[in-house]
């Protein structure tokens, strides 16, 4: 998920990255628990970049789906006011009910759920809502509506008057949608911000990204991109439907285009507005290390766990012997790479695909016991593969950060005799450039974060390989395996409804795909930001790897 | 005079398509691909044609070109018919990131360009000429010495580095300014002086060191002519000698760099000192149109400096006139 503006955003600032940082343990949802919320005030939120989109149905990063959560109602929603966060109804009443094997969904929506204007959320807005997604002018967001409803293949849109019949509304307050396939964590699909209703009178197409219609806590009163967004209440949302939001602040002031590092230094600095400021994208890398290990600021530091992974793709179609391959995995240094990214703030050693965390996860390592590598089975692999020294170029995002990834990359590799040739390609045509399947490298780092806290958005998504021929332009399986008993385990997985079962069959798929040596996975993301110390409320969101605002306060 | 006018702004005219074309050509040259951009993570085949029709990208080139300069005189429609967005001539074109006409965007952005990029250049000058008419009559002396020794510090330093020195010590350590941003001048003229201040006074630090040196090696070679040592000669006051002799006829070189400076800070080339400081200008708008492949405001952006620039020159030149009697316009 949402990665063009996070990855962005970390290439521009892990410019002067520190090495080997210690942080301490995230001070998560600081002041969630103890004291009871202030009402009023205004909180302020410094970002760096404007938002991809606001429009709920084209919003697809972290910090987009972050901020929509103040004014758009999803189907269902998280619940992360508790110790592990709790899928629960938001428009809808319930997680929704399958039938038919999970081939379809049916949604009841609770009563009294008002717009800005005081009219009725109906089941109608949510239809026309997730319709407009197949529209190319609501362009950018994930493609789960149009790879699952029914007839969605040949939909275009509801600005020509057409409708699509697999979502029905028999009802104003029941939505019932036909799937495709069966798909068991639908549910969690429905709490990304596009499963969300948009009033027909008040769209405004492609400019709805400004003008969003609201049925959330807050509202927006102005919004100028690239500049600033300022939300007020909203007068006709009411706490008792809303399992998931408060509203104590007043208003929220987003200010957008200052570089990072001077966020940081001011937010750091709690002169003024800082103290009631916030950010929503990551602290500077070369901020990083002083932040994380401040004692003085433990308490508004927020280190968030992705449920998201930072890897090395192999090939599979041009380095064909799994020895080498498998030998790569012993080879690679994870310290050294690791230091490059930031360090210990940056996140723990990964083993998995899978990142704690996320449905599915399970322990293991098949390969070296230490993060440094195991040299001596590293060599006696490509001993046992004829020694066959091999020349392999390495994709990698041409910014200072990655290129001491590179270097990482061909220290480790050249003590087992492979030859590394470098190339960086602008961060800008980075994913672009990869996930074409033109391209022409050898190994190719990757990262990604999952859509929901479940393997069903990391494992199909990268592994499948059916996608290579399907997508071409942007195909995400950058190891390129395509091993029929891969795909074969990705159907079954798909078709159970037993989560617990399906849990255990992904899990059994990551160990899989670790046999067949095709991704070194390096880290389990972390995101770090920072708030003022007036900021109370605030939950370490572990989905989004934000902070999550849906109970902001500001203490007076 | 009229008729110099109007032939070097016809020339201009002239400069701006020529630009128009040529930016045009580059970003065809690139490798990027805006609408696989806007279609996100997982994009078939047939969305991304869709998406291409939608942006207009499925033209020919020519097509594209013609719709554009067609745009600047009757306005273009774009999108869906029912949500379809205006954009009334002269139309830039609408920007594939935000759905907003580039126009209306630059327009928006000029006032803080405009605020940063005279204010600070009104200070650079007095300061820099002035520093370095001291530093010429004095020349050799001590306050020579501090005043080309400040100039080389300036010159030296990084913007980021100067900026966000001041920004932690004025705001952040003593408080004495508020949090950087840009207020406009309508809404808080107070709030819009403060918020100023800091960015000013960066661009003074590291455009002054030119300044200073150029008008101290110029005052110089003037101060060498014959009719000089005749004033001297005649018993002119010193303060004369030096400003109505010495300067008018030192300024000239000065003036062309100046206007450049001008024009091209106006055109938002002051990218890091927005960026620092939280000014949502149109450097930092260039510079975040070309990661995003944003052709519409690559384009509005490169013809909005150029126009700042080529007008600077035309200014530079009428100014030659006035300031230099050995120059006639014709």
């Amino acid at each position: 998920m949402k990665r063009r503006t996070r990855t962005v955003a970390l290439t521009a600032t892990t410019v002067a990255i520190a090495l080997g940082a210690t942080a301490c343990g995230g001070g998560s949802s600081s002041d969630a628990g103890g004291s009871s919320p202030t009402k009023g005030g205004t909180l302020t939120i410094l970002n760096n970049a404007d938002y991809d989109h606001l429009d709920p149905q084209r919003v697809y990063t972290t910090q987009g789906s972050s901020m929509d959560e103040e004014f758009v109602r999803t189907l269902t929603g998280w619940d992360e006011s508790g110790t592990a966060p709790k899928l629960v109804g938001d428009l809808a009443t319930d997680t929704g009910t399958p039938s038919k094997g999970d081939t379809v969904w049916t949604f009841h929506l609770r009563h009294g759920v008002k717009w800005q204007d005081g009219t009725e959320v109906s089941a109608q807005d949510v239809k026309y809502g997730v319709e407009r997604t197949f529209s190319p002018d609501i362009n950018g967001g994930p493609p789960y509506a149009s790879q699952w409803l029914v007839g969605g293949a040949d939909y275009k849109g509801p600005y020509q008057g057409k409708e699509l019949a697999s979502i029905q509304t028999p009802d104003k307050y029941t939505i019932t949608f036909q799937l495709n396939q069966p798909v068991a964590d639908f549910n969690e699909t429905t709490a990304m911000p596009g499963w969300s209703a948009v009033p027909k009178a008040h769209d405004t197409g492609a400019t709805y990204d400004t003008h969003v219609w609201s049925d959330g806590p807050y509202m927006i009163k102005s919004y100028t991109k690239n500049k600033e967004l300022v939300l007020v209440k909203n007068t006709n949302w009411s706490q008792s439907n809303d399992p998931i939001r408060q509203q104590n602040v007043n208003e929220i002031d987003v200010k957008f285009g200052q570089e990072q590092a001077a966020i940081d230094q001011q937010i750091k600095s709690d002169a003024g507005v800082a103290q009631t400021a916030i950010m929503q994208d990551p602290i500077a890398g070369s901020d990083l290390t002083t932040i994380a290990n401040d004692p003085s600021l433990k308490s508004r530091y927020y280190k968030i766990p992705a449920p998201g992974i930072n890897y090395l793709a192999i090939n599979n179609t041009r380095v064909k012997d799994i020895k080498v391959r498998q030998a790569i995995e012993d080879a690679i240094d994870k310290s050294t790479v690791r230091g490059a990214f930031g360090g210990s703030a940056y996140g723990n050693y990964a083993t998995t695909m899978l990142s704690p965390g996320i449905g599915g996860y399970q322990k293991f390592n098949l390969y070296s016991a230490s993060p440094a590598g195991d040299l001596t089975k590293a060599k006696a692999l490509m001993k046992a593969a004829g020694n066959p020294k091999p020349t392999m170029s390495l994709a990698v995002e041409n910014s200072t950060t990655q290129t001491h990834f590179a270097d990482a990359v061909k220290t480790s590799l050249g003590k087992i005799g492979v030859t590394v040739n470098i190339t960086p390609i602008d961060p800008a045509n980075y994913f672009s450039t990869i996930d074409n399947v033109k391209n022409q490298y050898d190994l190719v780092w990757g990262d990604w974060i999952a859509d929901w806290p479940n393997a069903s958005t990391v494992l199909p998504v990268l592994f499948d390989g059916r996608q290579i021929k399907k997508l071409p332009q942007s195909n995400q399986d950058l190891s390129y395996l395509n091993d029929p008993a891969v795909n074969a385990q990705i159907d079954k997985a798909a078709k159970m409804t037993d989560i617990k079962q399906r849990n255990t069959a992904y899990g059994a798929l990551d160990e899989q795909i670790m046999k067949d040596a095709a991704v070194v996975p390096l880290m389990y993301m972390n995101f770090s930001e920072l708030s003022g110390s007036k900021v109370g409320g605030v939950i370490s969101d572990p989905i989004l790897a934000e902070p999550s605002l849906v109970h902001v306060y500001v203490k007076h | 005079m009229l008729r110099y006018l109007i032939r070097r702004l016809l020339a201009a005219a002239v400069i701006l398509l020529v630009i128009t074309v040529i930016t045009f050509f580059i970003f065809y040259a690139l490798p990027s691909d805006p609408a696989l951009l806007a279609c996100g993570k997982t994009c078939s085949p047939s969305r991304l044609t869709e998406i291409k029709h939608s942006l207009g990208l499925d033209q020919s080139f020519m097509t594209q070109f013609w719709e554009f300069f067609k745009g600047l005189f009757v306005g273009r429609d774009f999108g869906d018919q029912s949500v379809a967005i205006h954009c009334s001539a002269p139309c830039l074109g609408v920007s594939f990131q935000t759905d907003t006409p580039v126009l209306t965007t630059l327009l928006d952005d000029f006032p803080a360009d405009l605020s940063l990029g005279l204010g600070a250049a009104v200070f650079f000058l007095v300061l820099g000429v002035g520093l370095g008419t001291v530093a010429a009559v004095r020349r050799g002396k001590a306050a020579d010495k501090a005043a080309v020794g400040l100039a080389l510090v300036g010159v030296s330093v990084q913007i980021y580095f100067v900026g966000l020195l001041l920004l932690f010590l004025f705001v952040d350590k003593w408080q004495l300014l508020p949090a950087a941003g840009y207020t406009p001048f309508t809404d808080d003229p107070a709030g819009w002086l403060q918020g100023l201040i800091l960015p000013w006074a960066t661009l003074v630090f590291v455009y002054l060191a030119l300044y200073t040196r150029l008008t101290r090696s110029s005052m110089l070679e003037v101060f060498a002519e014959d009719y000089m040592r005749t004033a001297r000669a005649k018993g002119l006051p010193v303060g004369r000698i030096v400003l109505k002799h010495g300067l008018r006829a030192a300024i000239t070189p000065i003036i062309t760099i100046f206007g450049m400076d001008v024009g091209s800070l106006i055109g938002g080339s002051a990218v890091i000192t927005e960026s620092v400081f939280g000014i949502n200008g149109i450097g930092k708008l260039a510079v975040d149109s070309v990661q995003n492949s944003d052709l519409p405001v690559i384009l509005g952006t490169t013809l909005f400096a150029a126009t700042f620039v080529v007008l600077a020159n035309v200014v530079v030149d009428l100014v030659y006139g006035l300031v230099d009697p050995r120059v006639r316009l014709a």
